[in-house]
């Protein structure tokens, strides 16, 4: 839960309980402004749509201000909202452009979406019965090996190379350091190897592109 | 610092486990949201921690609500495009209220009552009643349209008086007007200033106006029966002169 001390569970407080209810909205308008609208420039949305967006975030805030149980925190609630303007307004645009587009039926099909031979089918799909079991007991014995691994050690793994996290991903969902992350991932690529025999300790492979 | 050791062989185990791990569907459950707000701000007991913690590892949505609100929290960068300014912050703090007031204005109709048979009977009653008096006015009105009444919008009859030709002799009894009256003065020889002069017969104190030049002339209300004789004089260089002969005018009821 939130801390007791927060600022802006304290005003959020202060305007349900109707004490200087304008007063208090503007300062709690005046923390998160800027918050918002950063959030919908990282969208990808110009300034002004962004300032437009937050406009729309805090008027359905300050609507259903009375409703917030403050069972998260107020950023956690703003940010949820402001969230659900983002997949309207995506939706939206999406509905629009949709509306306005019109496609030819006669458009030539390019070469790129030709149908590919039934000869060029046949050789792709046709797999090699043996690898593709050996493929499959690798992996089932890969993913025992994860399972055998510390708890913490194993999370950070699957983040890493299931989920494709970068190190600080990893460390912020973790709540742990980056470090520690590096330390996680470095023991457990290990013990994977010793477990599943593989050659390790050719060379190691920098960070540079990780974080 | 190097971090992972390089093993093509395991790293294609890893890539395959990958393949099939991405793109799988999100756990049907998921912590709620003061659950992962509590998370996130480490206010969690430590079984709940590794709980959620496992959730995450399976779960991309809870993942990337986690990690937007890490960005969404982080102080925002002091770009002036953003426009940090305070005064801007104002201005789009007075936009807001702007449309909370407008959206409060265009709210939904205050809820209509309903009404049980009795109260409907009563306000039919009410309209019949008002259909009647409504009726019974209309009637007064023609039957009295004719009476002038006070308050009424009041029509003036108007009487143009012209002074300073040698035609214009008076001619007393024929000017004759009606309450409420006015008369139109017209002057017919130029002056800087005119003076006008109002003596009622019946000897009350004589109205004397000082006048400038106006194309029109001048109305002025008469506001009692009587005759009145009107004189005009002309103002120029300190010298009084009368412009054309006086004249008179009988205001009746």
């Amino acid at each position: 839960m939130s801390k007791p001390e927060d600022p802006s569970l304290r005003l959020v407080e202060l305007i349900q309980a109707s004490t200087d209810r304008e007063k208090n909205s503007q300062r709690l308008f005046d923390l998160h402004w800027l918050r918002v609208v950063s959030y919908f420039k990282r969208q990808g949305f110009s300034q002004e749509e962004s300032k437009d967006l937050t406009q729309d975030t805090f008027l359905r805030v300050f609507k259903s201000i009375d409703s917030f149980r403050r069972d998260s925190s107020f950023e956690w609630w703003l940010r949820g909202i402001a969230e659900s303007i983002y997949k309207n307004e995506i939706r939206r645009r999406r509905a629009e452009k949709r509306d306005g587009i019109e496609q030819s039926i006669d458009a030539p099909v390019s070469a790129d979406e030709r149908s590919p031979s039934p000869m060029e089918n046949l050789a792709s799909q046709v797999p090699d019965p043996l690898e593709e079991t050996v493929k499959r007991q690798q992996v089932d014995a890969l993913r025992a090996a994860l399972a055998g691994l510390p708890e913490q050690m194993r999370r950070c793994c699957m983040l890493r190379y299931v989920n494709g996290l970068k190190y600080h991903e990893i460390a912020d969902l973790m709540q742990i350091s980056i470090e520690t992350v590096k330390a996680h991932l470095f023991q457990g690529r290990k013990r994977l190897a010793s477990i599943l025999g593989t050659p390790k300790g050719v060379g190691m492979k920098g960070s540079e592109d990780a974080t | 610092m190097t971090d992972e050791p390089i093993d093509p062989e395991l790293d294609g185990l890893l890539d395959l486990l990958a393949e099939g791990g991405r793109g799988g569907p999100d756990p049907v459950e998921h912590p709620s949201a003061a659950t992962l707000s509590a998370y996130h701000a480490r206010a969690l007991p430590a079984g709940e921690v590794s709980r959620v913690q496992d959730h995450l590892v399976a779960c991309r949505q809870c993942r990337e609500q986690l990690l937007e609100h890490a960005r969404f929290l982080e102080p925002p960068a002091e770009d002036p495009a953003v426009g940090t300014a305070s005064f801007e912050r104002a201005a789009e703090w007075r936009r807001l209220k702007e449309r909370v007031g407008e959206e409060a204005g265009a709210a939904a109709p205050p809820p209509v009552k309903p009404v049980d048979d009795r109260r409907r009977l009563l306000r039919s009653l009410r309209m019949f009643q008002a259909l009647a008096a409504a009726l019974g006015a209309l009637a007064v009105g023609l039957f009295l349209r004719d009476v002038p009444f006070r308050g009424q919008a009041r029509v003036f009859s108007e009487e143009s008086l012209s002074f300073g030709t040698t035609r214009s002799a008076p001619d007393l009894k024929e000017a004759q007007v009606r309450l409420p009256a006015v008369v139109r003065i017209i002057p017919e020889v130029d002056y800087p200033k005119y003076r006008v002069e109002i003596e009622p017969a019946s000897g009350k104190r004589v109205q004397t106006l000082e006048l400038s030049p106006s194309p029109d002339g001048w109305l002025i209300e008469l506001s009692a029966p009587g005759t009145y004789k009107i004189r005009v004089l002309g103002l120029k260089d300190g010298r009084t002169e009368p412009v054309g002969k006086p004249k008179e005018l009988v205001v009746v009821r």
